[in-house]
């Protein structure tokens, strides 16, 4: 069986169905965008540039990493619908790859909420600068391999669990994150131009530092879902 | 395990902690002039903090043992060595709270990343026991368990060195212990902790495989229709 | 007993005169219960197999094991002469599924549905129009092919699943309660495709779970009964009943 023209496959499928419900990136979006609003309450107009420039990115992280586990649950909640997952479990293709195809459909989501998120956030707090914008844009989609590859094998196993098991998602799969987020938060001080948290987390990482963490991450929690996944579905 | 019947461990472990009580009460001196008294609650949060950490990793060994066996008794093991190293990673963030307080004045700091560590893993294992508290079916709790098991298991380390490798920590690696009393009452008390620690995750244990055979003999009883 | 290799190219050689599936010694938990207590049970080659038995006897879990949906604690399943836990992708190419969840997306239209289908299964793209049209006129959903299935009635997506299962051209064909959810008119039209399915050759065969006596009983070739997660009677010709259900056929102890 060849497995990259099945990943394709269902990978367009899962964007197709995304396209006609109009479902999990505009609730993410939704979602997000509670979480930026709330927390713009807390911008002094007076005194306040450097209060919401050093508190802004945490809330804006904190935002994706939330609205993150409503796209995930969705996305599952879909499948189980109509009991299209059994069908997928009793077809002869690998369910790694179908795997896969979750991980990359639900990364391309949240990483269109991210690039939407990024303006909402210059609109609330301040905008990014535009030479900064490649290198955030990066970290963000790095981050959300990792995250979603996590995500996914938990979702497949708490959206069988009684009312759609969402709160669990999310408190299984938020602290695993925290590790990973916060080396984001200090690589954001950089792409914002800011402190961020008045250096609480400490300074920005070397470059390569950072690009190597991130890829060793993203290669663990795919390994691991990978080999995982199969054995949640049976 | 006959030769070593519980009640006789979890004595000797009770003992050995009553033992390091009274070791760091009238033995072991106190007038270290850097850290000052409060040091004395080393000698229960330090165990307690090696022990939690034991209890994780062997917790994530059993759970993917689990995942290559479906043996019911293996999720059983690994679930008591959570619970036990919840226990133990709660009594390492209360002890270790109340020296901050005597020590930096402070119950808690947001920037040490040791104790981020400690607080990150006590709300992964938290949400282990959640997740176990929303399923009935003992085969589909067996099976998630132990998927998540092994995932927090793996993500041990990486919270350990994305927040100690890159950050910097005021809390001391181990206490400089400079006198002979000092270094015993050390050993006694790790010594002490590590059989009490293992007594509980034997009972933990006992207290599940009872129950799962209960519910096993009552189900066999109804179908027989008596 | 031969060593595992020879057996297994035994397996090989003779596919067409392995049993469509054999179950030995199967169990099932669900919570603290045996739902399977050690089932064993032959199902032959060709021929329409009927399950029948009461509510919460197995039928459905059984049903689910033989489409390698669901897992199960002890015990060997073969399938069309592979082994379920082994060559789990060998026998499913191989299967054609019909169980109470429709397998469709409610989203997609019904042909999209069964190109999505068509290509878990890999059928090539010049096969794909062709046998779809077909399956569609079949069962008479050629109108409706460009319609959402979520705006399907119950009737309508139970004969798209039926289409759907069809699709890999199956040589094993499990329906769990098909005739649940048709109108008259349907439940004639599948008990005529499932007799043609097995009739036209190519020693096909159907395992079908149903409480509708009726239909079974026309269509059955063999059948077993389940009660209490074991075979209660067994028979291979025509339909088996426990005998205070009062029906006639050859019985033996399971």
């Amino acid at each position: 069986m060849k497995a990259l023209p099945i990943f394709f496959k269902l990978l367009g499928w899962d964007i197709l169905r995304e396209i006609r419900r109009r479902e999990t990136i505009p609730n993410m979006l939704l979602f997000a965008l509670l979480v930026l609003f709330v927390a713009s309450v807390g911008v002094d107009r007076d005194s306040g540039v450097k209060i919401s420039s050093s508190v802004g990115p945490v809330f804006f992280w904190v935002a994706i990493l939330f609205a993150g586990t409503v796209g995930l649950s969705q996305s599952f909640a879909a499948e189980r619908e109509g009991g299209v997952l059994g069908g997928i479990v009793t077809s002869p293709i690998d369910l790694g790859t179908f795997y896969l195809a979750k991980v990359a459909a639900t990364t391309l989501y949240v990483v269109v909420l991210e690039i939407a998120l990024l303006f909402v956030y210059g609109f609330f707090f301040s905008f990014v600068p535009a030479s900064q914008l490649g290198g955030l844009i990066g970290a963000m989609s790095l981050f959300t391999v990792g995250y979603m590859g996590a995500g996914v094998v938990l979702a497949a196993m708490t959206t069988t669990l009684r009312g759609g098991g969402e709160v669990v998602l999310r408190i299984l799969l938020v602290p695993l994150m925290i590790p990973f987020l916060w080396v984001i938060l200090r690589q954001s001080g950089l792409f914002f131009q800011t402190e961020i948290a008045g250096g609480a987390l400490g300074g920005p990482l070397r470059q390569s530092h950072f690009f190597t963490f991130c890829v060793a991450l993203d290669a663990i929690y795919l390994t691991v879902g990978y080999l995982l996944f199969p054995k949640v579905l049976e | 395990m006959r030769l070593f019947p519980l009640p006789l461990h979890l004595t000797l472990g009770w003992a050995g902690v009553l033992a390091t009580l009274g070791l760091v009460g009238f033995y072991v001196p106190t007038a270290d002039k850097t850290i000052g008294e409060s040091y004395l609650i080393f000698f229960f949060h330090f165990p307690s903090a090696v022990n939690c950490l034991n209890l994780f990793v062997i917790a994530g060994v059993v759970s993917g043992l689990y995942l290559a066996r479906s043996s019911p008794r293996l999720d059983l093991w690994a679930a008591s060595a959570i619970e036990v190293g919840l226990l133990a990673c709660t009594i390492t963030l209360v002890t270790g709270s109340i020296w901050a307080r005597a020590a930096w004045g402070i119950f808690w700091d947001v920037r040490d990343p040791r104790l981020m560590t400690v607080a990150i893993m006590w709300l992964t294992y938290a949400g282990y026991l959640a997740l176990r508290g929303t399923m009935d079916e003992p085969v589909k709790k067996a099976l998630f368990s132990g998927v998540f098991g092994v995932i927090a298991a793996i993500n041990v380390p990486i919270v350990y060195f994305a927040i100690q490798f890159f950050g910097q920590s005021h809390h001391p690696m181990n206490v400089d212990l400079t006198q002979f009393e000092m270094r015993l009452t050390e050993a006694v008390g790790a010594t002490a902790f590590l059989v009490l620690y293992t007594a509980f995750w034997r009972m933990r244990f006992r207290v599940h495989w009872s129950r799962h055979e209960l519910n096993r003999m009552e189900s066999a009883f109804h179908r027989s229709g008596i | 007993m031969l060593p595992r290799e020879a057996r297994e190219s035994v397996g090989e050689v003779n596919c067409l005169a392995s049993p469509a599936a054999r179950l030995d010694k199967v169990r099932k938990r669900f919570g603290y219960r045996d739902v399977l207590r050690g089932i064993s049970l032959e199902i032959p080659r060709g021929g329409c197999f009927v399950l029948t038995g009461p509510n919460g006897a197995g039928k459905s879990t059984l049903v689910r094991i033989l489409s390698t949906q669901w897992s199960f604690a002890e015990g060997t399943v073969e399938v069309l002469g592979s082994n379920v836990k082994r060559e789990p992708a060998r026998v499913r190419s191989r299967l054609g599924i019909v169980l109470h969840e429709s397998f469709l997306r409610r989203e997609l239209t019904l042909e999209e549905n069964l190109h999505f289908a068509a290509a878990l299964f890999s059928i090539p793209r010049s096969d794909q129009d062709e046998r779809i049209a077909r399956l569609l006129d079949t069962f008479g959903l050629t109108r409706r092919r460009r319609d959402t299935v979520g705006t399907f009635s119950q009737g309508m997506i139970k004969r798209a699943s039926l289409a759907r299962s069809l699709l890999n051209e199956p040589e094993l064909w499990i329906l769990d309660e098909p005739f649940s959810g048709l109108d008259p008119a349907g439940q004639e039209l599948l008990a005529k495709v499932i007799g043609d399915f097995h009739q036209e050759g190519g020693n096909r065969t159907v395992v079908l779970v149903t409480h509708q006596l009726e239909i079974g009983r026309s269509l059955a070739t063999g059948s077993a009964q389940i009660t209490d997660g074991r075979v209660s009677h067994l028979s291979l010709a025509g339909l088996a009943l426990s005998s205070h259900s009062g029906a006639p056929g050859e019985e033996a102890e399971g």
